[in-house]
């Protein structure tokens, strides 16, 4: 992009961009599609003029000018305002379900069979090891959380272990029963998960 | 989460405001910062709007946005959520909006 006072033939850059830029993106100061201040002299006249090359097609050019001036309301370096506006139920309640594994060995595999409310069929997990994480527990039920014919959830998984007499453990081979705390991170109404 | 929204924007002294028609909750955000350019005075072309995925993970839990006021070199009115008026949002008496400035002007 280029100016003079009066001839367009000792133009001078005023700045150029080498690639495109979302649509009138010279709001944004960090881009360098945006000149070096330019003094000018009241009561002159002055020629711009942009040059635009067209890629892939579809493309468009806008020119924008700002003006300095300290003592201007609204100067465009002024900081943008940004609002957060939200509406929700502060009340509301995720659906969580519980799985507990008896007598768990450490040794072996098990699936997870969970009955969709809305067919009554039943949806088969993978196949999880007995000492499994929550991690684990999560990847393998998963897909029945997010897919779109139940709730296209995701879902968080907490596992709790407790020894034979009832305590709770961080002891995985000491432990016999795993208890796994699944939370749908989506809100749902009018349906609930066997 | 259900049913529709609209955007309200008051004036600076809030005196007056003028909104967006209706948007159903579960819209892109594109279409919310389309309908609220459309609805609110002055506005058009001259807001940035971006869905807060922190505060909701799905349209369902809850909305929530950024506005940036990209091409207003004044203040402007602190916008709210309301519920829709054909549809108004599910659970309507239970539901709470909140708004506030980020980042001030200036």
């Amino acid at each position: 992009m280029g100016l003079n006072t009066s001839d367009p033939l000792t133009k001078t850059q005023l700045t150029y961009r080498g690639w495109a830029t979302s649509r009138r993106q010279f709001f944004r100061q960090y881009y360098d599609a945006k000149s070096d201040w330019v003094n000018l002299t009241e009561g002159e006249k002055y020629y711009v003029e942009a040059s635009h090359r067209e890629g892939n097609g579809g493309d468009h050019m806008a020119v924008a000018v700002e003006i300095e001036q300290a003592n201007t309301t609204g100067h465009h370096h002024a900081m943008k305002e940004v609002q957060y506006i939200s509406i929700s139920n502060p009340n509301s309640v995720y659906e969580s379900s519980r799985i507990t594994v008896n007598n768990v060995e450490n040794v072996g595999n098990y699936k997870i069979n969970i009955q969709n409310p809305k067919d009554m069929k039943y949806w088969k997990s993978t196949d999880i090891p007995a000492n499994a994480t929550a991690s684990q527990v999560r990847n393998a039920i998963k897909g029945y959380y997010s897919s779109r014919s139940t709730f296209g959830s995701d879902i968080t998984v907490n596992k709790t272990m407790y020894l034979a007499n009832g305590t709770s453990t961080t002891n995985q081979t000491a432990a016999t029963m795993h208890v796994f705390y699944i939370n749908l991170r989506k809100l749902i109404t009018g349906t609930t998960t066997s | 989460m259900s049913g529709k929204f609209r955007i309200r924007c008051p004036t600076t002294d809030n005196s007056a405001y003028s909104e967006s028609i209706d948007i159903p909750y579960n819209w892109h955000p594109l279409w919310v910062k389309h309908y609220m350019e459309l609805g609110c005075k002055g506005l058009y072309e001259k807001i940035e709007l971006w869905w807060d995925y922190n505060s909701f993970a799905y349209y369902e839990n809850g909305l929530a946005y950024y506005i940036r006021y990209v091409g207003k070199n004044e203040p402007v009115g602190l916008a709210y959520i309301v519920s829709g008026t054909d549809t108004p949002l599910g659970d309507a008496d239970n539901l709470v909006a909140k708004n506030n400035v980020t980042i001030p002007y200036g």
